[in-house]
């Protein structure tokens, strides 16, 4: 390796400085070592390098921002293709998957047409029973943590018994 | 009284099949696949099959006009078709807005039946696929205004005299304010002909289809109030004007040679007007159900009963001697 300061003999001397977090290593040979005073060696660092490097971060935050944005702009159902943009412009939804697409939108736009935002109505039978299962197991899962924080350890010891049948049931269907 | 003003409840329940694409992203292959599953449950026992592609073009605009499709339905590209169940009271539309449209109407005021009739088709098709459907949103659909519970409900009303006395506008605004949309006699954008009105739910999401129900059967029950007192006042200060005005109607009706839509649908409304003040007996016009009538001189019913195109002039000729003839026996 040659030496940084004259470029000609070999460099024997290694100097390793970090400042702001970033390492800059410089390399001299004997003779430039020596005549650089006791080794003080200071890498010039102008105000000018500092505000680049600034900047520099102040850029990368504008364009990972710009790629959120462009990002949201042109989020698109995998199932059917539709991105924001063509449900806005035609206000319908290409599939059940887009409401889970553009779930973050929803509630906006629900709350103007509906005043609501969750369904209140029928559920159907079938996906129904699925439904009502599932919740029923979260209030029986809700009742042992409270047994359990009661120390009734008989009725929590009964509940996880008819939480895990209950689960036994569902993976059969 | 009320079942006079009120012609027909209507209950019309939207839902798609979780696997496919709405009708709007919907490849034809699909479309058709979703066709022949909907052929295995509503038997040729029960239903008639109409393809909306290959019906007559004649055929589609009389579908339309009695209520069984949508204009929608129409414009669409892909495959579909509509099952009318053989009592007349339900009919079940595929591919249009949504896979299922199910559509249920019952003459008079019986939204109950309307209701149950429609559910009970529902259950049917969900015994046999799965519906898009989630815990948060109730039923999806492609248009977010039919989230929720997808149900519209109706009623066709008959409401002359807030009309005559221009008090329709306010009657409307106020039904706005309250959640309930006011449309013409065939839906969406068609102005009010013969008086008839179409009162419907706006809000499908947050409140259930007994609630949805509910509401519109008190806001609906307000302005027939309303009707009603006016057609009272009217006949306590007017008497004579109003039977003079409903003769001429019929005395127009029955003698007419040339008569355009415009014109009928005004006459009959008065006609109807009569008739349910018990102006007019109900022998005097042959029995005849009014609202049938209406339907029956529109555009593509009357082509479709003489067989061909016909030019304005022969339309209201065949028009005028139809009306003569139900009106006169």
């Amino acid at each position: 390796m040659l030496c940084d300061r004259c470029n000609e003999n070999e460099a024997v001397i290694h100097i390793k400085k970090t400042l702001n977090g970033k390492s800059t290593e410089i390399h001299l040979c004997d003779q430039c070592a020596k005549e650089t005073k006791e080794n003080e060696i200071h890498i010039p660092v102008s105000f000018q390098d500092f505000l680049v490097g600034i900047m520099d971060l102040a850029v990368k935050e504008i364009i990972e921002e710009e790629k959120e944005n462009i990002k949201t702009k042109i989020i698109r159902c995998d199932k059917c293709g539709m991105t924001y943009e063509d449900f806005k412009k035609s206000g319908k939804f290409g599939c059940m998957e887009c409401y889970t697409t553009f779930e973050k939108k929803l509630p906006i736009v629900f709350k103007k047409l509906h005043g609501h935002t969750k369904h209140n109505g029928k559920v159907p039978v079938k996906l129904g029973k699925k439904i009502l299962q599932e919740e029923d197991i979260s209030v029986l899962k809700n009742e042992l943590r409270k047994a359990i924080l009661k120390e009734e350890f008989e009725m929590a010891a009964e509940l996880r018994d008819r939480i895990k049948q209950m689960q036994k049931g569902e993976n059969h269907e | 009284m009320n079942d006079a003003i009120i012609v027909s409840s209507r209950v019309r329940l939207a839902r798609n099949i979780s696997k496919y694409p709405f009708p709007n992203r919907l490849k034809n292959e699909d479309a058709q696949q979703i066709l022949k599953q909907m052929q295995i449950i509503f038997a040729k026992k029960e239903y008639n099959y109409i393809d909306i592609k290959s019906n007559p073009n004649i055929d589609n605009l009389v579908l339309v006009e009695n209520h069984v499709i949508s204009v929608e339905m129409l414009k669409s590209e892909i495959d579909r078709a509509v099952f009318v169940d053989k009592n007349d009271t339900s009919s079940i539309m595929i591919n249009e807005e949504d896979h299922i449209r199910i559509q249920s109407i019952v003459r008079g005021n019986n939204m109950e039946n309307a209701f149950k009739y429609a559910t009970n088709i529902d259950d049917k098709i969900e015994k046999k696929l799965e519906y898009a459907y989630n815990k948060e949103y109730g039923y999806l659909t492609a248009c977010p205004t039919n989230v929720g519970t997808a149900m519209r409900a109706s009623y066709m009303i008959h409401l002359p005299t807030l009309e005559v006395t221009n008090q329709i506008k306010n009657a409307v605004t106020f039904l706005g304010k309250l959640g309930v949309t006011v449309r013409g006699m065939h839906g969406e954008g068609t102005e009010a002909k013969g008086s008839m009105y179409q009162v419907s739910n706006q809000v499908t999401l947050g409140q259930s289809e007994t609630e949805i129900i509910e509401r519109l059967n008190d806001v609906v029950a307000q302005i027939i109030n309303q009707e009603i007192k006016l057609r009272n006042k009217i006949y306590n200060e007017q008497k004579l004007k109003l039977t003079d005005e409903i003769y001429r109607a019929y005395g127009t009706l029955t003698n007419a040679k040339l008569i355009s839509v415009k014109e009928a649908m005004l006459l009959l409304s008065y006609l109807k007007l009569g008739v349910d003040m018990e102006i007019i007996e109900k022998t005097f016009i042959n029995n005849i159900d009014i609202f049938s009538l209406m339907t029956k001189i529109q555009k593509a019913n009357i082509e479709k009963s003489v067989g061909r195109k016909l030019q304005i002039t022969e339309r209201d000729e065949y028009r005028a001697n139809m009306i003569q003839k139900e009106l006169r026996g």
